[in-house]
């Protein structure tokens, strides 16, 4: 095999550059420790104002209740004049709860004053579960009075009338909505993607500037030989991320491994083979490590963003046609499922057989058109920043 | 003005208008990563595929089914007439991920419905998807519990009036974008510098640069001074673009927005040229810019998750990062109208960023110069 030299120089190079080994392999793994720390956390704590200006049993009990949440926190009353907006304009407290002695009639006789909740919308991830938490600390009110006191205060607010329809959530495969075990595996597929990409594709738009290049194409290797061997130790790089990470994530986060490593792999290998494709192909095309860059970036983000990894593809609105094109036909999305149903629900190979065999057919169009994007972009010659660099290339330039 | 200053950026307009090709990818940025981020990052729940099990039947039930069909968010993809079994069927689909939740009217529903006890349905969830599929469900359970079976009066207890204000209602797309600028203009920032540096250190350009008289502050601030107007011109068109596209209400004072903008610009193009001083590639510095800045400020920064549920380590993190402040600026001055003076806290701390990340730059250049490597 002629390209077992070309596989020990890329590696060599990798080697021999201390900093980059580091970039590598460390950072990652130190990067995988501090955002899975950030997935890991529960929401709590979320700073809320009250102002009790009714000051009633039911009101203290109100306070108590949603001081009792472990979502909110409650923090110093806020002024009672003035619209609940200004207290929200700092940003420092995420609502404002304002109970008002209600206008005369049954509800003053029994003490339930008027509730008004303002909640900062400008943060939409958290807002929603902020207002059904302060929603559930009013559900719970009539039921811890009536417990607590006694029943001539309080059988009021258990008045019959038509019935609110509560709701039991049961979470399945990750019983406490833990974001590390859902993001987890494709944060690890994140990492993955973005340094076999950038390890990738500037190594070859380097060559092309230190036009070291040239002596590589008239070493007489053909283009396939060149895009195998320096393909297939950044194929190894990819592969290693995943080796590390997936346990790092079981060990230190106790993420769930249920299912069977193989379907894992049967993924994960031609979805690195493919990244690597493309960033050889980009590079070859680029003229410089500026381009490969910024399209690195663009392809990097659509595929993450586009998968599911974030919010669910199906959140995409159905005009954005780019963004449900790119879902389609995303890689990253296959990969991402299959890890889910791998790791969380403990899926083997036949349940993923859909998902793997629309990757295998992703990958090879991908391998190939990279394939094929990466011998025009050898054969247009080594086009160099400089002028000079462009006259002293050995290969001239193709029309 | 020094003459190396101008010299350095003479140099550095030329070189940026004579590669056209990377000017085009870069004027690009803006356009890319809004309709990338924007469509891409949508927390309004929709289109999730629902599986719905009616144990019970009767009217009632039938009203929850029909109100959860109705809902927006929701698309029942699994009507199921009634019986045990379905219940089974509907969790292989779940298992599958064909299905993402599954609403069970219990047995009994009806009969308790009529009685006027306390009724509940179940909805199973499919945790693989968190933190969208608790977004879901507490989006289903807002549903439910505003749902009034039966004629009989409201019961008795302290009912809220609940406003969420600032965030457009429904369009949660509208609260996003600005959170995305923090994010979009430091990606912008740190790259346009980084990238022109690492050339600089990997040609040995840079060396020369050194070995010249011109001193490593009048580099570094030749260097920023051409990427300012082109960060600022590219973060500009990032925002207006994505405004009108998304239609942001923008309450705040435009000019606020600029000052802030330009502090954190700033504090992103010394952070380009900081770390790419500090490394000996492009590829490296690329690759530690991503994972250092870049990703964190993405989950640190409160875009994503909010910082006061973080334990304390993380917060010590967060607040090393100027997204952060960034964020807190963007979201008060375009989505609440508050003043950049009300946000002293933030703007002091970017232009601290700003100020520290130049020192920075510039010390470590100067340690290069007397230390060649």
């Amino acid at each position: 095999m002629r390209i077992l030299p070309l596989v020990r120089k890329e590696l060599a190079e990798i080697l021999r550059q201390r900093e980059l080994v580091a970039l590598i392999l460390a950072v990652p793994l130190i990067e995988l420790l501090i955002l899975g720390y950030v997935l890991s956390t529960p929401l709590k704590d979320l700073p809320v104002a009250l102002v009790d200006l009714a000051r009633t049993p039911v009101s203290r009990e109100i306070v108590r209740q949603i001081g009792a949440s472990p979502l909110l926190r409650v923090v110093g009353a806020e002024p009672r004049s003035g619209r609940a907006e200004d207290a929200l304009a700092d940003g420092r407290r995420r609502a404002v709860v304002r109970l008002r002695p209600a206008a005369a009639g049954p509800a003053r006789a029994m003490g339930i004053p008027d509730v008004q909740v303002t909640v900062d919308g400008t943060d939409p991830f958290t807002s929603g579960a902020l207002a059904n938490a302060i929603d559930a600390a009013l559900g719970r009110v009539a039921g811890a009075l009536a417990e607590r006191s006694s029943a001539t205060v309080v059988a009021v607010p258990l008045a019959p009338g038509s019935p609110r329809i509560g709701t039991a959530v049961l979470a399945r495969f990750n019983p406490d909505l833990r974001s590390v075990d859902a993001m987890g595996p494709g944060l690890v597929g994140l990492l993955l993607t973005l340094l076999t990409f950038f390890v990738t594709g500037l190594s070859l738009v380097r060559e092309r500037e230190q036009q070291t290049l040239d002596t590589l194409l008239v070493t007489g290797l053909t283009p396939l030989e060149i895009f195998l061997g320096k393909g297939i130790p950044m194929m190894g790089v990819g592969l290693l991320h995943l080796a590390a990470g997936v346990p790092l994530l079981a060990a230190w986060f106790g993420v769930p491994f249920r299912g069977s490593p193989l379907p894992m792999l049967a993924a994960a290998v031609p979805y690195v083979a493919a990244v690597v494709s493309a960033a050889l192909a980009v590079s070859a095309l680029a003229r410089n490590q500026r381009q490969t860059m910024f399209v690195s970036w663009y392809a990097m983000i659509a595929l993450i963003l586009f998968s599911g990894f974030l919010t669910p593809v199906e959140s995409i609105p159905a005009a954005a046609v780019h963004a449900r094109l790119v879902a389609a036909l995303n890689p990253f999305r296959e990969l991402l499922e299959v890890s889910r149903q791998v790791m969380l629900k403990g899926a083997g190979t036949g349940a993923t057989a859909p998902h793997l065999a629309r990757l295998a057919g992703l990958c090879a169009a991908a391998g190939a058109a990279s394939f094929v994007a990466f011998r025009r972009g050898l054969r247009r010659g080594a086009p160099s920043r400089s002028p000079r660099g462009r006259a002293d290339a050995v290969t001239p330039r193709s029309s | 003005m020094t003459r190396g200053f101008r010299a350095v950026a003479a140099k550095e307009i030329r070189h940026i208008l004579r590669d056209p090709a990377t000017l085009t990818l870069l004027a690009l940025v803006p356009v890319v990563m809004i309709l990338v981020y924007g469509y891409g990052i949508n927390p309004d729940p929709r289109g999730v595929r629902t599986a719905v099990v009616d144990l019970s039947g009767g009217p009632s039930a039938a009203a929850v089914v029909g109100a959860v069909a109705a809902a927006g968010p929701f698309t029942i993809v699994a009507p199921t007439p009634g019986g045990a079994g379905d219940l089974e069927s509907a969790e292989r689909l779940l298992l599958r991920g064909e299905v993402h939740q599954i609403v069970i009217v219990p047995a009994g529903f009806e009969a308790a419905v009529r009685a006027g006890g306390p009724v509940e349905v179940g909805v199973v969830i499919d945790g693989t998807r968190a933190p969208a599929s608790g977004q879901a469900a507490v989006v289903m359970e807002r549903l439910l519990s505003n749902l009034r079976l039966g004629s009989g009066t409201p019961p008795a207890r302290p009912a809220a009036s609940t406003k969420i204000v600032f965030g457009e209602d429904g369009r949660a797309a509208a609260a996003v974008i600005p959170g995305l600028w923090a994010i979009i203009f430091l990606a912008i920032s740190t790259l346009i510098t980084a990238a022109s540096v690492a050339h600089e250190v990997e040609t040995g350009a840079l060396r020369i640069l050194l070995l010249s008289r011109v001193s490593p502050a009048e580099i570094i601030l030749g260097k920023i001074a051409p990427y300012v107007p082109l960060a600022a011109i590219l973060a500009a068109a990032a925002a207006v673009f994505s405004g009108l596209w998304f239609h942001i209400p923008f309450r705040g004072r435009p000019a606020d927005l600029a000052a802030a903008s330009g502090l954190y610009v700033v504090a992103g193009l010394s952070i380009g040229l900081l770390v790419s001083t500090s490394f000996r590639t492009l590829r490296e510095a690329v690759i530690a810019m991503t994972l250092t800045t870049i990703l964190p400020s993405f989950l640190l920064s409160g875009f994503l998750f909010p910082v006061e549920s973080m334990p304390r380590v993380l917060r010590v993190l967060s607040s090393l990062l100027p997204a952060t402040y960034f964020l807190r600026v963007v979201r008060g001055i375009v989505l609440r109208g508050t003043a950049l003076r009300a946000l002293g806290t933030e703007a002091a701390a970017l232009a601290g960023f700003a100020a520290a990340s130049l020192g920075l730059a510039i010390a470590v250049l100067s340690r290069r110069r007397s230390r060649p490597r």
